[in-house]
């Protein structure tokens, strides 16, 4: 049974270390929320700021509607293109990001004789992008065009009215999705490169030796650090809930108390990341470019920026097994939708199965030898 | 006297390199026993397989007649371990260091801060314990890291090479200490550079690539090999070989 005194001990030398260090205090407790603000401001997944250019005859009133639409939606922007003519030259240099070409006598009358075309040329760099474009101007002509069917003698309706409904974000705000997931993704880096350092940082200056010597467990050590850096992480996942709440008005709909319980679960599998990687590192360099070899594939493969359901399936499979896959998707349904308890209970059962083969496995490799 | 250490044909390997080649021999209670070599002798792979901090490839040590590789967690509390390198935490204070040594050996901070004084005082130690470890001498660090492995009152210490690099003035100082602890009835084990510091111990062992090539008692080892001093008997020892 690991002693409490000694983890008491051991939780007592790390904050005092870590709070001494002015620029490690610094980096704990403000860095989380300067990345919060960036993430959640200027890291939005939806597409804007579409410089459109739209060719069409001034006499064509429809044309004209499409465009006037186009630009009140706010996601496009006139592009200012003095030359009409060669489109692909206007896309190459990059003047506009697409261009819908409406060539006709007159658009409308087209339409009634079934014969109406248009054109839309988009560029495809990041094909991301050039999708939603798309949608958006699909959605837009054909919302105009039927309007306008609708208010003229020709009285043709559109067949289905449809109602959309916008649950959980209905301001459809990419914050919303995106910092319950960086919560999740500091913590994991909290976790796995605190501890990690902490670790290999014995194993470098030598004070490793002298825990060995004594007669503290591997336990005991373990359990005296991963428990101080957990505990850490707390602090700051709660600091980060209350500036989330503050810069975007986010609130925890399924409380605060579910949070940190899907996120101590968590915590096994990340401290156990972090005693594998002390276990191959000899210093602090080499711990923190083994956090960084963990943390890129977990984070590209955890659905915080690209959803996994993108991912093929063979890659799927690493996104099964990767734990901050299982707590990002907790973390947003907490977050925003209060936390679903078969939701809950599937990820929590995977976090604590991963987290259970992880820890066997880093303790087993974990030498109290030198 | 009781054998309180006794190494059998120990021998230590790395991989193909040998570093502890079949060695053999015993410490009684109360001696001060030196270990004295060049770098890569063998001296601190010797004392980290006593103190069970390196598996071991061959032969048998048994510190008061049990198996240190069969009872390492019964054992460790009653072994006092100074390492070479410099084991203490530079961004703590002193008074910290010597906590959290005191705590390692389950010992309540009253107990270990009274230890601390103690040994401080015997020395005539004045630095302020809530100063930070990393502003100090080497001296002072060598004599706090020397606290640090004996707060726990450890029948048996091992002092690998603890005076390397300090003052003349710090390593009397530190011989004094170590003097005190032996005639307290502490067996000391202790690796050094230092040819004046080998005059201290009771018995010595010249080790080279891992054997050890002479032990006896300093007296002896001059005398068998026709020298006036220790440094000369080494060296008249290494010719031989």
């Amino acid at each position: 049974m690991p002693r409490f005194s000694i983890i008491k001990a051991f939780f007592k030398k790390e904050i005092a270390q870590t709070l001494r260090d002015k620029k490690m205090f610094g980096m704990i407790f403000f860095a989380p929320i300067i990345q919060m603000a960036l993430f959640g401001f200027a890291l939005t997944s939806e597409v804007k700021n579409i410089s459109i250019s739209c060719i069409y005859s001034q006499r064509d009133v429809l044309a004209q509607k499409i465009e006037t639409r186009l630009l009140e939606s706010g996601w496009f922007v006139s592009a200012k293109t003095a030359e009409r003519i060669d489109y692909s030259k206007i896309l190459s240099e990059r003047k506009a990001e697409a261009v819908l070409v409406m060539q006709s006598q007159g658009l409308l009358k087209e339409i009634e004789r079934g014969s109406a075309q248009i054109q839309l040329l988009i560029d495809a760099v990041n094909p991301q992008r050039a999708v939603q474009i798309e949608n958006y101007v699909k959605n837009i002509v054909s919302q105009t065009v039927s309007q306008e069917l609708s208010n003229t003698a020709v009285g043709l309706a559109t067949p289905i009215d449809l109602k959309v409904q916008i649950l959980y974000n209905p301001s459809l705000e990419s914050a919303f999705f995106m910092i319950p997931a960086l919560l999740g993704f500091i913590l994991c880096i909290f976790t796995v490169m605190l501890t990690g350092i902490s670790l290999s940082k014995e194993k470098e200056s030598g004070t490793f030796e002298k825990l060995i010597s004594s007669p503290v467990t591997v336990w005991e050590i373990l359990l005296g650090k991963t428990l101080t850096y957990s505990l850490l992480g707390f602090i700051v996942a709660l600091v980060m809930i209350f500036a989330s709440y503050i810069l975007f008005g986010i609130t925890v709909k399924g409380g605060i108390l579910k949070l940190l319980f899907v996120c101590s679960i968590f915590i096994v599998s990340s401290c156990s990341v972090a005693i594998f990687i002390s276990t191959l590192a000899k210093t602090q360099q080499q711990a923190m470019m083994g956090s960084l070899i963990f943390l890129f594939p977990a984070l590209l493969l955890s659905g915080l920026i690209f959803p996994v359901e993108n991912i093929p399936v063979y890659a799927r499979w690493i996104a099964y097994i990767n734990p901050l896959y299982y707590l990002l998707e907790t973390l947003r349904n907490i977050v925003l939708k209060g936390g679903d308890w078969v939701v809950l209970i599937k990820n929590c059962f995977a976090l604590g199965l991963i987290g259970t083969v992880l820890l066997i496995f880093g303790v087993k490799k974990f030498n109290s030898k030198l | 006297m009781t054998k309180v250490l006794d190494i059998q044909n120990l021998t230590v390997k790395f991989g193909e390199f040998i570093a502890v080649d079949n060695i053999t021999f015993s410490v009684e209670k109360g001696e001060i026993f030196g270990f004295l070599g060049a770098n890569g002798a063998g001296k601190t792979t010797t004392i980290r397989a006593l103190c069970g901090l390196v598996n071991i490839s061959g032969g048998k040590m048994f510190i008061d007649g049990k198996d240190v590789s069969k009872n390492t967690k019964e054992l460790k509390p009653r072994i006092g371990y100074m390492s070479q390198k410099f084991t203490l935490y530079p961004d703590l204070t002193i008074k910290e260091n010597i906590v959290f040594s005191g705590a390692l050996y389950m010992m309540s901070e009253k107990e270990t801060l009274k230890r601390m004084h103690e040994v401080f005082e015997y020395v005539n130690f004045k630095e302020n314990p809530d100063e930070i470890v990393k502003n100090m001498s080497g001296g002072s660090k060598q004599i706090i890291s020397l606290a640090a492995s004996i707060l726990h009152n450890p029948e048996i210490v091992f002092l690998d090479e603890p005076t390397a690099g300090i003052s003349p003035v710090s390593r009397k100082l530190f011989w004094e200490l170590i003097s005190k602890l032996s005639s307290d009835g502490k067996t000391i084990f202790v690796t050094t550079h230092y040819m004046d510091e080998a005059e201290y111990c009771g018995r010595i062992a010249l080790m080279q690539s891992g054997r050890i090539i002479a032990l006896d008692n300093p007296q002896n080892l001059k005398a068998a090999s026709n020298a006036s001093d220790l440094e000369q008997a080494f060296i008249n020892f290494l010719d031989k070989k």
